[in-house]
């Protein structure tokens, strides 16, 4: 299982990055939404799995192509890393590419939660008193 | 699987060996249930999504920079003229006009790319603005000790931090390179047309009689666009590695 682990020097990288971050990041929906599943997924989050698990958990059929781009796109700001992981036939003999939330895109996923439950504070929307003026 | 190799190879110009492996080895374990339509679907769409910013900021840089260097000559044609002898602010003055639309185009081009949080990004749009202050409102009093005293705070700025460093570097080549080219250029463009035209001026009536050479320098201006867009994305990856490896070696 030695595909599953990261390069060895990437975690003082990442580490390093995120001692010089000064805040975490903002982040988007759909960025948000990627990054809590890799997080549920943990050892085994590829392109395909991702894919699924969002598709299972939110009922919204993702694009590769708008995953790959979130994917890359959150890498070059260090939110995730990635690594290569191994070929099998299904695959036609091609690599996966596994990802893991770095501590920046845990504490950035931290920032919006907490952004979240700050506006939904007092609302109690979720089968509340204040539901009904709320779908009115 | 022929599909897929093919498919692999494409995306492998713009994504890179790993990245395209991994993604194509995706569509093909998710298409065997979806079909080939969603296959080639799916591999259009991590292309357009790819290649759209680049290919937008290419044009854009193309327009902002003619666009630019039309109103930067204009105006700063005015500061030759009424301070004769011409010939000696002439040279200063087109250097000033060029670099600003260099900057402004890159600029756009960055914005477009890599956003405006981008430190290359905030360099060209104060470099752009501050050369645009000196050209518009250069008889204005204090304009011009204004601007030195900030130009050298921000160049100050940015030599102190290593991602300011970085986009003065990103800065210098895009506009070293472009300059290199386009000059290079019009010395070809223009050892063709001065037999053509035995030296005379051209006008509207030259050029509908040679429209090759309106051609060619349409071309011109698009090779230099790409250069410039080229440089900066170049030297954008380059100086981000190179952060990284360095943050790693400390």
């Amino acid at each position: 299982m030695d595909y599953l682990k990261p390069p060895i020097d990437k975690p003082a990288l990442y580490a390093y990055i995120v001692v010089l971050m000064k805040k975490p990041a903002s982040l988007g929906e759909f960025e948000q939404i990627v990054l809590l599943a890799i997080l549920r997924l943990r050892d085994c989050a590829y392109g395909v799995s991702i894919r699924a698990e969002i598709a299972e958990r939110t009922d919204r059929e993702v694009a590769p192509g708008a995953l790959y781009t979130t994917l890359d796109r959150m890498e070059e700001k260090y939110l995730v890393r990635s690594w290569m992981g191994e070929a099998t036939s299904e695959r036609g003999g091609r690599p996966k590419r596994y990802y893991a939330v770095t501590k920046a895109g845990r504490a950035a996923l931290v920032n919006a939660h907490k952004a979240y439950q700050s506006l939904l504070e007092g609302l109690d929307f979720i089968g509340g008193a204040h539901a009904s003026s709320i779908i009115c | 699987m022929r599909a897929a190799s093919f498919a692999e190879k494409l995306l492998r110009a713009v994504l890179g060996k790993q990245r395209a492996a991994a993604a194509i080895g995706d569509l093909v374990e998710i298409g065997c249930s979806k079909g080939i339509a969603w296959f080639w679907l799916s591999v259009s769409g991590c292309l357009i999504r790819t290649l759209w910013r680049p290919f937008l900021g290419v044009v854009v840089v193309m327009y902002s920079t003619s666009w630019a260097l039309r109103i930067f000559i204009r105006a700063g044609a005015s500061i030759y003229t009424s301070h004769l002898p011409g010939s000696a602010w002439m040279p200063y003055m087109t250097a000033l006009c060029g670099l600003g639309a260099l900057m402004c185009g890159a600029g756009f081009y960055a914005a477009i790319c890599y956003g405006f949080s981008d430190r290359f990004t905030q360099f060209a749009a104060i470099f752009s603005g501050l050369n645009a202050a000196v050209v518009f409102a250069w008889w204005v009093p204090g304009v011009l000790p204004v601007v030195a005293v900030l130009f050298l705070v921000s160049l100050a700025f940015y030599f102190s931090r290593p991602d300011g460093r970085s986009a003065l570097l990103i800065a210098v080549s895009a506009s070293t390179a472009t300059m290199f080219t386009y000059f290079s250029l019009a010395l070809a463009l223009g050892s063709y047309q001065n037999p053509l035209m035995h030296g005379k001026p051209m006008g509207d009536a030259e050029l509908r009689q040679h429209p090759v050479l309106m051609w060619l320098g349409f071309l011109m201006w698009v090779v230099a666009a790409v250069v410039n867009a080229a440089t900066c994305s170049y030297m954008h990856n380059r100086t981000k590695q190179r952060s990284a490896r360095v943050h790693m070696l400390r």
